[in-house]
């Protein structure tokens, strides 16, 4: 384990999608970087659970907070309630997410719209809810987690890669207006990574993914973390906009 | 014979070619003219010492033509451990002239047997029976690795492979070294004993289950015994276990050929069994040399019997013959089962051409990568063309369901077993499968067969050629009483009509 | 599949063939073949492979090992054949009993598949020249006797009723002393055409004699292997062969003698020479059949001319495919069809329609099935109600637009003036005016490929319809009397008898 910087401390970060996986390494990778972290999770109660475990662990209280990404109310009571017990949010991180294995032929209305849902309008959602005190305060970051599925042409499922590419626009032009607030907006996008959405992949397509990969395997979560926490912290003053790949070397 | 113009006379017959057989009596190698005639195939053998002999090899010459239209490569043995010296198939094996390699081992493990089948076409030994050894099965393993790396199936037989204390044992080695796909080929009796079907479970055997009829007084023609109810039993019990079951008839002309139907009805209906193999009836070995010729069916019969019981929805173009054997022995038909009810044939989703593809690197299909392009093809052509097939939108929803089972978008993803068992389970298959006797010998289909007996030093002898000429010379098996039987039972040569019941014409 | 009762099938008509992708560049196993062992010549177990796109004997010999030859280079061509299926016709007699089985019993014993469209008697075994490429050997010690020579012929029209043609051949059967004579024992009414192959030397000398072949109306069947002097020395031997064939031809026209041209094709010496021999056929009315021989190494030639690469010989497919190049497209590849009346991979043709614009082949406007049965069976194509209805079929077809031909009318109009000369309105012309006047229209390419050692098929053999008349009555399909009882006929045992070779020494 990496030992902690310091580079977030004092820093009061809100991940989406936190109780496990990615979502986990993202508050306990954050916590140990000095953050006050903050999550929502929407129906693993036990995993949120085992979040604050893992966060108390290292003396740290995370909060987990039951929200749907997909519910504007909820959003938006949610960082409500920060502002009102931490004073603000200084950095969300959209990492709430799904993926669907499903050929196009077969991705029906219902499949298409939930992806998006909670894809790209739970991003939506949750950056405008914080967005009003970042600009308040002048200051503040939105970390967007996309993927290599929305940037490079890979097997996935069409949806999900439409999503994560739309990820990256929303990146980039947010970037630009919010950017005189002195507010970053960035992306992180990840290749597959161990234990993840990727789980569901048929061994040969794993075997020809992994051909291409430089390092010649599979991500952990706290790889993606930490570069995340990096590019969250103030030291990254001067990137914004961007979308940065972390996949191994694909 | 008709007449032309001049006065000449035409033969009543074409003559399409030449083959090599053996005679029907003393099995020594002879010509064998192979005629069409009447729209029906037939060998026309002569032996100098017991005369011509006319055997029915296919009622229909379609089909026995159409089959040879496919062409598939084959895979010359990596060691030749016999030399030729008599020629084929007095020299297995492999010999130089055999030219392609083992994809499904079988391997007989016992002579005992627990009935005496009229129609048996082996040779059985119950005095004395001979067992195989757990190290003679290592050597035969480590011979079957070492030739043969891709062997991925595994046939247990006998006599009755049940009656051998260890054939649970082996089968384990045989999951040890790799081998994915365990069968034996069983009369069943012993699976009454629900824990023994529990321990074939656990090592996730695959039972093929010997049951020609449900009629009691067939089986008494047929297997000398009264087993339908008892193997019925036994299905139920493998149902209980989930136990992946074949069922296996061995049809003859006359008397269970009207079976058939309710056999294809009971494998569509149950979950766990996957497919129905039909042997065409074989007249050798110690029961079939002596059982009535007119029994003998073929394969185009068959396809006639699904095509009347389905009412056309099965129809013989929707069979392919195996790529890795000839042609002319396998003739194999897969049906995805829709949602709802029904089932549609692989060919008319996919082609002939690509079903035969699919079947090109083992003998059953398994739900591999091609697999998986294959059904995304057929999503992507059913979805483009619906109106090509009128059960478009139930073969879409159904692999659309089937993926969703495949890949749960709650909880943890499926292991690929777990994946593999779907879409195995998603399918049914039937095969028919016309194994040789003296008679109908044909040495180009030995000569290309995939499916042999592997010895512990690395021979191997294809099925055929074992059930007629090597097994009655094994003392494992045969033993002189009941080669002595058998020679009292085969038909003499003159008066013998080797032909089958009268068909209709192509 | 056409009715069984038609003497003519083509079950593929499309010649659909499904190949798996792996079936482009790996080995395929066809069929079984028994075969011969090119060393020590006995019958040994053989298969015909597919491989890169051309078809393999290959052969095991107990005693000498692996061997592999050329059968066919295209396999497409091969595959194409095997669906083209006749009836045989059956000769009216027999003249040997079936015993040992093939090839023991010749000939013909009722095993065999065919009658003969094609007797050849060799009246003689001198010879003047000692060509490298001759498929006999020659000893030069036997004149077959007047009494022999029409027991012979009696014996033909009591076992054919009616020949369409026959061939006096040898050796030279010009050197024969009663060679006129037996001209005129051979001149029957139920025989329609005699033909004699003469290497063309007596011809050349003499216009006389040319002349007294023309009032006998006796064909000529002319060995002409290329228009040019090296490749003619390299397969006939030294002398200036090119001089000598062309004063033959200029005796034959100005005689008017009805000539063949045989041409025999070896790889490598004269296969580019195909288009000049084509050329002669197009150019010259008293020339009207082409008849090219792939050359078969067994004999003197095969012995003397080599030694050759077994894998590297003409086959039919290659002289098919060489017209298109050699011919600038007058004649392509699928102007030409395998004949199924012998073994289809014996023989391959075309028929030519003579028309004020040139020649066309048949298969363009004549439908496959009918243009079968018209050719099937006869050793010429004979103007009688089967030829009637397929022209008359062909003139519907034309003219209602079915078939794409650039200019229909010419055809037409040929057609219909054969019509009306052979069915002329106000009286009934003989058979053979009808088939003199089809004879000036129609003209054909033959090509005929020999068996030797490398290539021999027991297959082949049965089908055969080219027959050896021997004195004693038997008949011998050609290349098992080459392979196997040449060497053992009585009448050429003795001493080699001296030998006067034209032109050897200069």
């Amino acid at each position: 384990m990496v030992e902690g910087s310091g580079r977030l401390s004092g820093r009061r970060c809100l991940i989406t999608g936190g109780s496990r996986g990615l979502g986990r390494a993202l508050c306990t990778t954050f916590a140990r970087h000095g953050a006050t972290v903050a999550f929502t999770w929407r129906r693993h109660e036990a995993e949120a659970e085992a979040t604050v475990a893992a966060c108390a662990e290292l003396g740290v209280t995370a909060r987990g907070m039951c929200v749907d990404a997909t519910d504007n109310r909820a959003v938006k009571a949610a960082v409500a309630e920060l502002e009102r017990e931490l004073g603000g949010v200084d950095v969300l991180v959209n990492n709430a997410g799904i993926s669907q294995v499903m050929p196009f032929a077969l991705m029906g209305e219902t499949d298409w719209d939930r992806v998006m849902e909670v894809n790209l309008r739970g991003a939506y959602l949750a950056t405008r809810a914080v967005l009003r005190g970042m600009i308040r305060r002048k200051s503040g970051v939105i970390l967007n987690v996309g993927s290599l599925a929305g940037v490079r042409w890979i097997d996935a499922p069409v949806h999900y890669s439409t999503s994560k590419a739309g990820l990256s626009g929303f990146t980039g032009s947010l970037a630009k207006e919010v950017g005189r607030h002195g507010i970053r907006v960035l992306c992180v996008a990840p290749g597959l990574l161990e234990g993840g959405v990727a789980g569901n992949l048929p061994e040969h397509r794993m075997a020809a993914y992994l051909q291409h990969c430089s390092l010649g395997r599979l991500g952990a979560f706290e790889e993606v973390a930490e570069l995340a926490a990096f590019m969250a912290s103030s030291p990254n003053s001067f990137m914004t906009g961007e979308t940065i790949v972390v996949d191994g070397g694909v | 014979m008709t007449v032309e113009a001049t006065g000449r006379l035409f033969a009543e017959h074409v003559y399409y070619g030449n083959t090599k057989s053996i005679c029907g009596f003393c099995k020594e190698p002879v010509d064998a003219k192979i005629h069409i005639r009447g729209g029906a195939v037939w060998f026309d053998k002569f032996c100098p010492t017991h005369g011509q002999e006319e055997v029915l090899v296919s009622s229909s010459a379609a089909w026995y033509l159409d089959s040879l239209t496919f062409l598939a490569p084959h895979r010359p043995p990596r060691k030749v451990m016999k030399a030729v010296e008599k020629g084929c198939p007095y020299d297995c094996g492999p010999c130089d002239s055999h030219q392609q390699r083992t994809y499904l081992p079988v391997i007989p493990i016992t002579s005992a047997c627990n009935l005496d089948c009229p129609i048996c076409y082996t040779v059985n030994n119950n005095n004395n029976p001979h067992m195989l050894s757990a190290e003679e099965m290592r050597q035969i393993l480590e011979r079957l690795v070492e030739h043969h790396s891709e062997v991925d199936i595994i046939n247990f037989t006998g006599g009755e492979p049940t009656m051998h204390p260890q054939l649970v044992e082996f089968l384990e080695m045989c999951r040890e070294v790799g081998i994915e796909r365990l069968t034996v080929s069983t009369n069943g009796l012993r699976l009454l004993d629900e824990g023994y079907v529990q321990r074939l479970a656990a090592v996730d055997a695959r039972v093929i289950l010997s049951l020609d009829t449900f009629d009691e007084e067939v089986d008494k023609q047929l297997l000398g015994a009264k087993t339908v109810k008892a193997k019925l039993r036994v299905l139920d019990i493998c149902a209980r276990h989930d136990v992946t079951v074949t069922i296996l008839p061995a049809i003859a002309a006359g008397l269970n050929d009207k079976d058939v139907p309710a056999l294809f009805d009971l494998v569509m209906s149950r979950p766990n069994i996957i497919s129905l193999e039909c042997h065409t009836l074989c007249f050798t070995g110690q029961g079939g040399v002596g059982f009535e010729r007119s029994a003998r069916i073929t394969v185009p019969d068959l396809h006639r019997i699904f095509e009347a019981h389905t009412g056309g929805k099965i129809t013989s173009t929707d069979f392919v013959p195996s790529p890795l054997a000839h042609p002319h022995c396998y003739s194999i038909c897969y049906m995805l089962l829709l949602d709802g009810g029904g089932f549609v044939p692989y060919v008319r989703l996919v082609g002939r051409a690509r079903l035969f593809e699919m079947l090109e690197d083992s003998l059953y299909i398994e739900p591999r990568e091609k697999v998986e392009q294959i059904f995304l093809d057929i999503i992507d052509d059913m979805w483009a063309d619906p109106d090509r097939l009128e059960e478009s939108e139930a073969v879409l929803s159904t692999l659309k369901r089937l993926i969703r089972e495949m890949f749960p978008q709650d909880g943890p993803p499926l292991s690929l077993a777990a994946r593999r068992k779907i879409v195995e389970r998603s399918s049914k298959a039937i095969y028919i499968h016309s194994h040789m006797d003296e008679e109908n010998f044909d040495v180009a289909r030995v000569m290309k067969c995939c499916v042999g007996v592997p010895g512990p030093d690395g021979t191997n002898i294809p099925t055929c050629s074992y059930n007629v000429l090597y097994r009655e010379r094994d003392p494992r098996f045969a033993n002189a009483s009941m080669l002595d039987r058998m020679e009292q039972t085969r038909p003499t040569p003159s008066g013998c009509s080797a032909n089958g019941a009268s068909h209709e014409p192509e | 599949m056409s009715q069984s009762d038609d003497v003519c099938m083509i079950p593929n008509p499309e010649q659909r063939f499904i190949r798996t992708p792996r079936a482009e560049v790996l080995e395929v196993f066809h069929s079984f073949s028994r075969s011969m062992c090119p060393t020590c010549r006995k019958l040994v177990d053989g298969q015909r492979i597919i491989r890169d796109g051309q078809v393999i004997l290959r052969k095991q010999c107990p005693t000498c090992g692996k061997s592999e030859a050329l059968i066919s280079s295209d396999a497409e061509w091969f595959l194409r054949s095997l669906t083209f299926l006749a009836r045989g016709s059956v000769p009216h007699k027999y003249s040997t009993e079936v015993k040992d089985g093939c090839p023991t019993d010749c000939g013909l014993c009722p095993s065999h598949e065919q009658h003969s469209c094609l007797p050849i008697i060799e009246i003689t075994n001198h010879c003047n020249l000692d060509c490298p490429i001759c498929i006999v050997q020659n000893r030069h010690n036997y004149n077959m006797t007047r009494a022999e020579f029409t027991a012979v012929v009696d014996g033909l029209i009591e076992k054919e009723g009616t020949l369409d043609t026959i061939n006096i051949s040898g050796g030279e059967p010009t050197m024969h002393p009663e060679f006129m004579d037996f001209l005129d024992i051979a001149k029957r009414p139920e025989i329609s055409r005699v033909s004699i192959s003469t290497n063309g030397l007596k011809l050349a000398a003499s216009l006389d004699f040319c002349k007294e072949l023309a009032d006998r109306g006796v064909y000529v069947s002319l060995q002409l292997d290329a228009l040019s002097a090296p490749e003619l020395r390299v397969l006939r031997g030294s002398g200036d062969h090119r001089a000598a064939r062309m004063r033959a031809l200029e005796n034959l026209e100005q005689a008017n003698v009805r000539t063949t041209i045989v041409s025999t094709v070896a790889r490598g010496v004269n296969d580019d020479q195909i288009g000049e021999c084509v050329k002669l056929l197009y150019e010259n009315d008293f020339i009207y059949s082409l008849m090219f021989q792939p050359a078969a190494y067994t004999g003197y030639g095969g012995s003397h001319f080599g030694p050759h690469d077994p894998m590297n010989i003409i086959t039919i497919p290659d002289i098919v495919r060489a017209f298109e190049p050699q011919t600038a497209g007058a004649l392509t590849y699928s102007d030409f069809m395998p004949l199924p009346c012998s073994h289809p991979s014996c023989f391959a043709l075309t028929y030519l329609l003579k028309t004020k614009e040139g020649m066309v082949p048949f298969p363009r406007f004549i439908e496959l099935e009918k243009y079968l049965r018209v050719i099937c069976n006869r050793g010429t194509i004979r103007p009688d109600e089967n030829l009637e209805e397929a022209v008359r079929g062909a003139i519907d077809d034309l003219w209602s637009g079915k078939h794409q031909l650039p200019d229909p009318d010419q055809i037409l109009g040929t057609l219909k003036h054969l019509l009306r000369l052979m069915y002329p309105a106000d009286r009934v012309l003989e058979l053979e005016d009808r088939l003199q006047i089809g004879e000036g229209a129609v003209k054909t390419i033959f090509i005929h490929a020999f068996m030797d050692e490398h290539t021999f098929e027991v297959d082949r053999i049965k089908k055969c319809c080219t027959h050896y008349a021997m004195p004693d009555g038997r008949l011998m399909p050609g290349c098992a009397y080459n392979m196997f009882h040449r060497a053992k006929d009585p009448r050429y045992q003795g001493d080699v008898g001296s030998a006067t070779i034209w032109q050897k020494d200069g």
